[in-house]
Parts: C-alpha cells; sequence; structure tokens
C-alpha cells in the first residue's frame, strides 16, 4: 500500500481516521519514528465522544514548559497508510499550538509494518510486518 | 408606576420580576436556530479553502475523496474555521450529529517539534 505526503514539507503528514461513540473523524497526523506512542490531541478524542473517563492510564511528557499530562485512551479503531487497527491504545496528549497536525503516529502503528520512506518523491509504502498481526 | 410594575402587583408578585419574560425552552431554542443558522459552506477546492481560510483550522463534511488513503480530495464543504484547532469543532456542533464523518485541517504548513514523552 503506498501513501502520498507532502515531500517540501516540515513534516510527514498523512491522513488519518478515527473512530468513536461519535462517529468517526479525518485527521492530521505527522509519522515521528523518534515517539513510541501514537498521540492525538484531546479535542479530536472529545469530539467522537471519548473523555478522559475512558482512560487506562494517566500519562506526564517533560516539555520546555514544564510537566504536562494526558491519559492513554483505547480507540475502536485507527486507520493510516491504508491499514486499520481496532481496539488501538492512544497517547492523548495537548501538542503545542502552532503544529498544525492533530497528532503523531508513533512506533506503536508503525511496528505492526514494514515500511519504506521516499522523501524526495513523497510516498510511504507500507506492508504487513506479520500476516496474523491482529490487522483487519 | 409602569405597567409592567402595575401588571406585576396585581398578579401579587414582586415587582422586581417586572419586565421579565417567560418563554418555553422550545420556543426560545428554536428563535435561537433561526436567528443563529448553522454555518455550512459551498463545495470548495482544498486550494479554495485554503485561500478563503488562511492558517487556520477548518472542519470538513461531504469530503469527496480521490481515494480512501491519501489527503487529496476534489470538494468538500466547510462546517467550522477558526485560528484555535477547537474553533472549527464548536461551530460544527449544530451539523455534527448530520455527519457521521468530519474531517479536522490545518490550512497552513504543519511544522514544530514535538514534546518527548519519559
Amino acid at each position: 500500500m503506498i501513501t502520498h505526503f507532502n515531500p517540501v514539507a516540515d513534516l510527514i503528514v498523512v491522513e488519518s481516521r478515527l473512530w468513536g461513540p461519535g462517529g468517526r473523524v479525518r485527521l492530521s497526523l505527522a509519522i515521528d519514528t523518534g515517539s513510541a506512542t501514537t498521540v492525538v490531541a484531546p479535542h479530536i478524542v472529545d469530539d467522537l465522544g471519548y473523555n478522559p473517563r475512558h482512560g487506562v492510564a494517566v500519562t506526564t511528557v517533560r516539555s520546555a514548559v514544564g510537566e504536562e499530562h494526558g491519559y492513554i485512551l483505547t480507540v475502536s479503531r485507527l486507520a493510516a497508510l491504508g491499514f486499520m487497527i481496532s481496539r488501538f491504545p492512544v497517547h492523548v496528549f495537548d501538542l503545542a499550538a502552532g503544529h498544525g497536525i492533530d497528532g503523531l503516529i508513533g512506533l506503536s502503528f508503525l511496528r505492526n509494518f514494514d515500511y519504506a520512506v521516499r522523501s524526495i518523491v513523497g510516498t510511504i509504502t507500507v506492508r504487513p510486518a506479520v500476516e496474523d498481526a491482529g490487522l483487519e | 408606576m409602569t405597567d409592567e410594575v402595575a401588571a406585576a402587583r396585581l398578579k401579587n408578585l414582586p415587582a422586581e420580576i417586572a419586565g421579565t419574560r417567560v418563554q418555553r425552552e422550545e420556543d426560545f431554542m428554536t428563535q435561537a436556530r433561526l436567528a443563529n443558522p448553522p454555518f455550512i459552506s459551498e463545495p470548495l477546492t482544498w486550494k479554495q479553502i485554503c485561500e478563503r481560510y488562511p492558517h487556520e483550522w477548518v472542519c470538513l463534511v461531504e469530503i469527496d475523496s480521490f481515494n480512501d488513503n491519501d489527503f487529496g480530495f476534489r470538494t468538500a464543504r466547510v462546517v467550522g474555521h477558526g485560528k484555535d484547532p477547537r474553533d472549527p469543532y464548536v461551530q460544527a456542533r449544530p451539523v455534527r450529529a448530520r455527519y457521521e464523518e468530519i474531517g479536522h485541517y490545518f490550512t497552513g504548513r504543519a511544522r514544530g517539534r514535538f514534546p518527548r514523552g519519559r
């Protein structure tokens, strides 16, 4: 599966879909192999009908302005790069304003795949790392 | 003595509430909807959306996508926009129940450094 991105943009941003009790939302997530978790901004999950009470753990992130708190939430489905994962844990955390993205696709999502990034042409080629990795 | 105060006294009500208006909640909400109809644009291309709402967050519905994987689409309708990521969601609330899917995008360039977890 090949996904296209803007090769001259500062970040590798791909379209993703997130499902929740209130429907689904299309959002822009940046590919970030330096992030262990997949991060989604709180206003996205709020609009889908989730709230912090659905969270399974409270998290702390150190940033330039100090410690900030988020939480881990298991969303019903997340689709990106042409694949969908059900019951997927995401890190709900408010990224600093000005990034222009709704979150990050981290290794928690990417490790389910083999992927190749072609920065010049702006494509990511993805195939499942394991055929029965729980993908739909 | 105003007519309203006189009317309140006749009803054995305190003069302070003269002039207050009792209204059915349903009527009030209907009037509010008519006064502030939900915002929804005509179908626009991404280029038109970026020109109309530069460097803003937008919520889109009726997205006519080229495919299910990439970002590109032919046209979409804007149901909310603003400088803060939450702004378009607030504006889109009146029409949110009408659409199963809504898109949330930034019309400027994505940039920045990411915070790192412990």
